[in-house]
């Protein structure tokens, strides 16, 4: 990697010192502050650096610098000697993903949605030569951009923090973070590393706002874009420079900016949403060759294995869930078992992490109240096992160390920073120690009033008018309290603090001065309490007190208990501990085995042979190999797994990049989310493996992706990724926007006519394309690498199929004719629901069709759809499938097939290839899955009963030899969960009832300030449908298609 | 098997023509005098089948049945069923049939009036007769649907359903009964958890504010009913008088536990007639659905489990759940916008794969449904007396598989004809020829 490299290159600007006096250009208005700024702290307990501890000892500072660190008290001449005896010292504290100083326009809210929606060259009217996204801004510097925020510098003070790297939070590419420390005196002063490193995030538009990226996808395509338009930019201008004559390629601040970044002098932090985005950012940082750190999600502890192999460096977010909202039991199966177990096993992603050898650095980031909340989230985080020196180095050496500042910031050492924090009690470690006072470059912060108050004083009263009487004032140092004397029933009276006084209203009877109310005011001068009384009968009475008992600090030691990690994956419900066994050898025996092969066509009391994954042997009384396991089956059907050629289950962030009419640049691969529910309760229908597909927002839509339903497995673990590529089209009333609503009347295109100039124009563009990369020649101008037109070239070369959602008789016929043209391989036409009228066009091309069984009626379009229409092609020969593009269909696809009987008359093995062979045949695969034959992939489906019938169910589901579903194992699950679910509930309402703060419902895990913002449509579920990109993974499940009233709006926008 | 009509040749004849020469489905004549279904399996559904038995009907309504012969009678037309079955007909009780042809296309749609409070919206004013889902409906053997408006944003009240009978010139032909029951679609502030907080707390709000817009509305209405004659008319609260008198039952409809509680809560303090529609989360509240004897009407079973934790089958197991717990209910389709109602027995078949009796889930489709909605004087099973309604099929109309051959609804056999045989029949036509010249080439 380019770790080494990285920072050795940008230290050259680094203020990490103290500018020294007189070195500043400001000039002087009136007299010089020559006040002597040397300091000697003595008589505390030093921890100098984690681990390393003085028991006493005393630091010299000087102009801000740590000049001496010695052990025991010791005073220097010249030295202002600050007696901290019993005190504890510590380095300051450094907070890699801080927001201080960040002005409006850098924040996430600054991106208010573009409306009307903007055409593409959307920047045209803004300032400067900048990239044409807004989103798109690595130009911007922080450092010249930061505003005066006095109230942040000083919550993250009171937090114990004494220097800060701020990260802008608008848009992909975010711009450059400022390293800043947290004193006063302007950010001239402050300012410690501008442009430390560019910050990038998974952000995007809120679909149907017109604006690229509307979904994760796109933005992930959008950065991968511009990190290979960065690189292309860089070339295009040293050739330009090179070849004077030659042609002038445009200007881009933004791709500029990106050359430090692209050059390895300075890394990119990648802003994590989840326990996904981390792949899909090392995949980018791969790919574009640049080094890459992580703010973490706090979901890290679900990827050890992983991290611990690639040792990113990782920033972990100290914001924790709050307790789940448990409180009414008709509404506490709203919170799920994976939301219970994250918010138990969140305090232990540190300590997780430790223990496997990571090192990481910690942010209050995304906390709320972290006044209230940081320092108990950090002893939580210790009190699940990470050891306190693990901590003080994740919020001193390692940030200083990872900015290249080790040797000047993170410890009190000679030349060191004069950044510390002092502490009454071990802060890490006690949950009663109070933080002091903070130094910063040598500059001392209070942080606790200096006169604490609390303690039993003996008052006495001038000229004895009355006895003497003993007083308790109790409370926090804040905010102190006039306790009631014993005996007595009344309430703590609050003292009101003004600039070192101290004043209550209190009875008089408290201070044995008879009735009335009685107004106290004192100061404590060296220890002395002096003051004055006022009561209705002696107006004006001094007072002196003496402290006869100090508030004594009882330590309140953090318990460290070990929580012993979950294997599971998913978290939570239905978690799966590994992959299921894979039997070497299998045998299965006695089913109706339904082969799908013509050779072997359906075998009563047959039995299927599988050797490590594959399929042996089919056929009746096969041998029993040794060390077989062997399945009595009897009376059970076996069929291949089913396999769903149109679905849009397990994509996370929004399935339609909806935004330009074309987008084939963006890939269904990256967005993978293996933890959606639907992914066990379709293997719990007998489906194995599924085409996912871009949505049919656009004529052009995104580039699908084939999985085999391997619940537990990671993303990658899904995909089959030789499964050949192919991509969505699509046709039709969504493309043209017509049941968008009135707002969308701008797009190009607008009808079906247009539809198809958009495909001829975009293909003769892709064919350009591909000409000029063969004519390219060494010493030519560099040519951008367009991945837009790439994918479109791949499929003129016939490497990438295609799959068009399409409808009416017209449009198919159109597209057919098109496809002729351009010699392009057409896999199925989806829904193609008129195909019953052109099924000759089809078979001409030797397209597949993909449909609906009966759907009807929820559109115009789909006027015309009839049920017969799955056997009327099928009987054209036209290879033909029927898929679901629904969560709820896919659970059943097999009697969705029956259908195909039932209208059209299809034989039974006609109606059954409809979900199994022929799909897969069409995904390609048809050599692989789909039949259960020899040589091909043992994923099966174990029924029941008849396959077609209604009363049967899918009893086990294996894929690639292994069960993945298991009625049985299912049971079992559930019983697990439920006791799950029983133990965390428990631990919830003990920790409402210990008053830790409940989350509002809904909240779960950390805060994300990521997540926008102000978009309204009118109807509830549409909200709900345009707002679905923002689901996160661990989902309920919904069926964002279909799920609502109103079922035909998402019809509409969804397919 | 093979349906030998072999006396009802003229009433058959009668169908062929009707459907050859004319592109649209007609009602099409009684016939004169009693008929006689014989040599049929009979499923009364009140009573255990029949393994072989008989049917007679006149003037659209059953007038006898029975084990083995029929006896004999003259002028009587006789349909020898040999092979197949005779069911009632399906009765789905929760669908838009007649107020929606083409969801996306707003002027077909006539579900929903503007605002919280409608009770005075009456379906039977809109339903299309000649929606070409009707016919599609009956061809899968629905023939009795309750037509039902809907909530639009605000909806709240949404007013009063009508059952209709599939077969009829007009709406005013095919009524059985107007209004069946008011329809409250509980205001709900069960979003997805993870919408932004900030919309969450919009819908919350407008969701409380519809709650409280229900209350004033009952209150009022309350108010109006104190007067005999009211010093001047308020359709709304007049609407509400039958409710409030526990004249007509209010149909509440709602899913999430919580807002079935809540549901239930407000039915009780209103001391009303109701019945819950949708209930996905009836399975949470059984001991009370109970004790208070509230019937259930299913939109289906075939939906997702409403939560990640649920069990995968939950939607599945919920009816035989229902019915271990002796509690009232009936199946509707799942789909919300009628255009296939046809699957009715499979959402109820489903519930049989899942453990549900058979029986009881034909009972679920028929007889149930009948019952919670009043009229199972008329409808829900082979019974003398009723209308007669039925289907005759090949096979169990539980299974897609199956065929169904005949029906008929309140005596007259219907057309089992429908845009989609129509499209099937026009486009199989230009294969064959297609597939002539292809050989002839």
């Amino acid at each position: 990697m380019f770790r080494s490299r990285a920072f050795v290159l940008s230290m050259l600007w680094a203020f990490a010192a103290v500018p020294a006096a007189g070195e500043t250009i400001l000039p002087l208005e009136g007299l010089r502050d020559a006040t002597p700024r040397r300091f000697a702290l003595t008589g505390a307990r030093i921890v100098t650096e984690p681990g390393r501890v003085i028991e006493e000892g005393t630091i010299f500072i000087e102009e801000g610098r740590i000049v001496a660190v010695e052990r025991g008290r010791h005073a220097r001449p010249g030295f202002s000697l600050r007696d901290v005896s019993g005190l504890m010292v510590f380095p300051g504290l450094i907070d890699l993903a801080s927001d201080v100083g960040l002005p409006a326009a850098a924040r996430a809210s600054a991106l208010t949605p573009l409306t009307p929606p903007p055409p593409i060259d959307q920047q045209q009217a803004e300032p400067g030569a900048r990239h044409w996204s807004r989103r798109v801004r690595p130009e911007f510097s922080l450092a010249a951009q930061l505003v005066a925020d006095g109230e942040k510098a000083k919550s993250l003070r009171g937090l114990g923090f004494t220097a800060a790297l701020s990260l802008p939070e608008a848009g992909i590419f975010r711009g450059q973070a400022a390293f800043v420390g947290l004193g006063e005196g302007g950010w001239r002063r402050q300012l410690l590393k501008p442009d430390a490193l560019q910050v990038i995030g998974f952000d995007f538009a809120p679909f149907g706002s017109g604006e690229y990226p509307n979904a994760l996808m796109g933005a992930i395509a959008l950065i991968r874009q511009t990190l290979f338009d960065g690189r292309w930019h860089g070339e295009r201008l040293a050739h330009w420079r090179a070849h004077p004559g030659s042609a002038r390629p445009e200007a881009n601040l933004a791709l500029e900016a990106l050359a430090p970044l692209l050059a390895g002098r300075q890394p990119a932090l990648f802003v994590l949403r989840d326990e996904l985005d981390y792949a899909r950012a090392t995949r980018i940082a791969e790919e574009a060759g640049i080094e890459a750190w992580y703010l973490g999600s706090g979901f890290e502890y679900r990827l050890l294995p992983r991290l611990i192999r690639e040792r990113p460096r990782l920033i972990l977010p100290l914001a924790f869930p709050d307790v789940p909202a448990v409180a009414h039991p008709e509404r506490e199966q709203r919170v799920s078992l994976a939301e219970l177990s994250h918010w138990e096993e969140a305090p232990a992603n540190p300590a997780r992490l430790h223990a496997s050898g990571l090192r990481f650095a910690l942010s209050a980031r995304g906390l709320r109240q972290p006044e209230r909340r940081f320092w108990p989230n950090l002893r939580r985080a210790i009190a699940a096992g990470l050891p306190p020196e693990a901590a003080l180095a994740a919020l001193t050496t390692t940030p200083a160390a990872w900015l290249g500042l080790g040797d000047r910031m993170g410890r009190i050492a000679p030349g060191y920073r004069a950044d510390l924090l002092i502490a009454e009690g071990d802060p890490f470690l006690d949950q009663e120690a109070r933080l002091i006072e903070l130094w910063i470059e040598g500059e001392r912060f209070a942080l606790a009033p200096e006169d604490d108050p609390r303690g039993r004083w003996r008052l006495e009263f001038a000229g004895e008018v009355a006895k003497p009487v003993e007083v308790a004032i109790g409370g926090s140092a804040e905010r102190p309290e006039i306790l009631p004397t014993e005996g007595e029933t009344g309430r703590p009276i609050r003292l009101e603090r003004s600039e070192g006084r101290f004043a209550a209203v209190l009875p008089a009877a408290r201070l044995g001065l008879g009735e009335g109310q009685a107004s106290f005011g004192f100061a404590i001068i060296a220890g002395r309490l002096i003051g004055e009384l006022a009561l209705a009968a002696t107006p004006k009475l001094g007072v002196t007190g003496a402290r006869v008992a100090a508030r004594t600090r009882e330590a309140k030691p953090v318990e460290v208990r070990s929580l012993s990690p979950s294997p599971r994956y998913p978290a939570g419900e239905y978690g799966r501990e590994g992959p299921p066994p894979q039997p070497e050898v299998l045998l299965l025996r006695g089913a109706t085995i339904w082969t799908m092969d013509d050779a072997l066509g359906r075998i009563e009391g047959g039995d299927l042979l599988v050797e490590r994954g594959r399929i042996r042997a089919v056929g009746r009384g096969l041998q029993v190999p040794p060390r077989a396991l062997v399945l009595d089956v009897t009376g059970k059907h076996l069929t291949p797994g089913i396999v769903d050629a149109h679905s849009h289950t397990a994509i996370a962030g929004g399935l339609n990049e909806a935004s330009h009419a074309v987008t084939s640049e963006v890939r269904i691969a990256d967005v993978i989310d293996p933890t959606d529910i639907n992914l066990y309760r379709q293997l719990a229908g007998g489906v194995t493996a599924a085409l996912l597909l871009h949505g049919s927002a656009n004529p052009i839509g995104g580039q699908s992706a084939v999985i085999k339903l391997r619940w537990g497995e990671s993303a990658e673990g899904l995909l089959l990724a030789d499964a050949p590529p192919g991509i969505k089209f699509a046709l039709g009333e969504n493309v043209k926007q017509s049941n968008w609503g009135d707002a969308f009347r701008v797009r190009y295109p607008q009808t079906r006519m247009g539809v198809e100039q958009i495909f001829e124009d975009r293909f003769s563009a892709a064919r350009e394309y591909l000409e000029a990369r063969r004519r390219q020649r060494k010493g030519d101008p560099p040519l951008r690498r367009d991945l837009r037109l790439e994918a479109l070239a791949e499929i003129l070369e016939g490497k990438r199929l295609v799959h068009i959602h399409s409808y009416v008789q017209s449009e198919i016929a159109m597209f057919a004719r098109l496809a002729e043209r351009w010699g392009i391989r057409v896999a199925t036409f989806q829904h193609v629901l008129e195909g019953y009228k052109v099924s000759e066009e089809i078979r001409r091309i030797g397209a597949g069709a993909s449909s609906f069984a009966d759907w009807w009626a929820f559109k115009f379009e789909v006027y015309d759809a009839i049920p017969h229409n799955a056997a009327m092609l099928t009987r054209a020969g036209v290879l033909t499938s029927i898929n679901s593009d629904s969560n709820e269909h896919a659970r059943r696809l097999n009697t969705e097939a029956a259908k195909a009987v039932r209208y059209g008359g299809l034989s039974e093995v006609e109606a059954l290839a409809l979900v199994t062979r022929n799909p897969a045949e069409q995904l390609g695969l048809g050599q692989r899955i789909g039949r259960l034959a020899p040589g091909w992939d043992a994923d099966f489906v174990v029924w029941s009963g008849h396959p077609l019938s209604t009363f049967s169910i899918a009893e086990q589901t294996w894929i690639d030899g292994r069960r993945y579903f298991d009625r049985e194992e299912d049971a079992q699950w559930r019983t697990r969960d439920a006791a799950e679910r029983q133990r965390l509930l428990a631990l919830a309402r003990e920790a409402l009832a210990r008053g830790e703060g409940a989350a509002e419902e809904g909240e779960t895990g950390a805060s994300s300030p990521e997540r926008p913002r102000s978009f309204r449509p009118r109807l509830l579920p549409d909200i709900a449908v345009h707002l679905a990109a923002l689901r996160g993974i661990y989902h309920e499940g919904w069926d964002l298609d279909t799920c609502s009233l109103q079922e035909h709006r998402h019809r509409t926008l969804w397919p | 098997m093979k349906l030998r009509l072999v006396s009802a040749l003229p009433m058959l004849a009668a169908m062929a023509l009707a459907s050859a020469q004319n592109h649209v489905t007609r009602p099409l004549p009684a016939p004169e005098g009693p008929v006689v279904i014989e040599n049929v399996v009979l499923h009364p559904v009140s009573a255990p089948p029949i393994a072989r038995g008989w049917l007679r009907f006149e003037a659209g309504r059953i007038t006898g049945l029975g084990a083995g012969e029929a006896p004999t009678e003259d002028g009587v037309l006789r349909v020898d069923a040999e092979g197949l079955a005779l069911y009632p007909g399906f009765l789905s009780a929760h669908t838009t049939l007649g107020l929606v042809e083409i969801g996306a296309v707003r002027a077909t749609v006539d579900t929903a009036e503007t605002g919280p409070i409608n009770p005075n919206a009456r379906a039977e004013s809109a339903i299309n007769p000649d929606s070409e889902l009707i016919p599609v409906a009956r061809s899968g053997g629905v023939l009795y649907a309750l037509s039902v408006p809907q909530a639009g944003e605000l909806g709240v009240l949404v007013g009063t359903s009508a059952l209709i009978r599939l077969d009829g010139w007009s709406t005013q032909d095919m009524l059985v009964r107007a209004p069946v029951a008011m329809h409250l679609f509980w205001p709900s502030g069960e979003l997805p958890p993870w919408l932004p907080e900030p919309i969450r707390r919009q819908a919350e709000e407008r969701a409380r504010e519809r709650r409280s817009a229900l209350g004033e509305a009952f209150a009022a209405a309350r108010r109006y009913a104190d007067f005999t004659e009211p010093p001047a008319r308020d359709l709304r609260w007049e609407a509400l008088r039958p409710v409030i008198a526990r004249e007509i039952p209010l149909f509440i409809h709602a899913d999430e536990r919580a807002d079935l509680v809540a549901a239930l809560d407000f039915a009780e303090r209103e001391k009303l007639r109701v019945v819950l529609v949708g209930a996905q989360d009836a399975g949470e509240i059984l001991e009370r659905l109970r004790a208070l004897d509230v019937p259930v009407i299913l939109n289906g079973t075939h939906w997702l489990p409403r939560r990640r934790g649920d069990a995968v089958s939950a939607p599945f197991e919920l009816p035989r759940r229902l019915y271990e717990a002796g509690i009232r209910f009936a199946i509707a389709s799942s789909g919300r916008d009628s255009t296939n109602e046809r699957n009715l027995p499979f959402d109820a078949a489903t519930a049989v794969a899942w453990g549900l009796p058979r029986e009881e889930a034909l009972k679920a489709i028929t007889l149930y449904p009948a019952e919670i909605l009043g009229v199972a004087d008329r409808l829900g099973s082979l019974d003398p007396g009723k209308e007669a309604s039925f289907i005759l099929v090949e096979g169990d109309p539980l299974e897609i598989r199956s065929r169904i051959h005949a029906a008929w609804i309140a005596g007259r056999p219907i057309q089992l004809d429908d845009r989609h045989r129509r499209f099937y029949e026009k486009y199989l036509e230009k294969q064959r020829r297609s597939a002539h010249r292809r050989e002839g080439a």
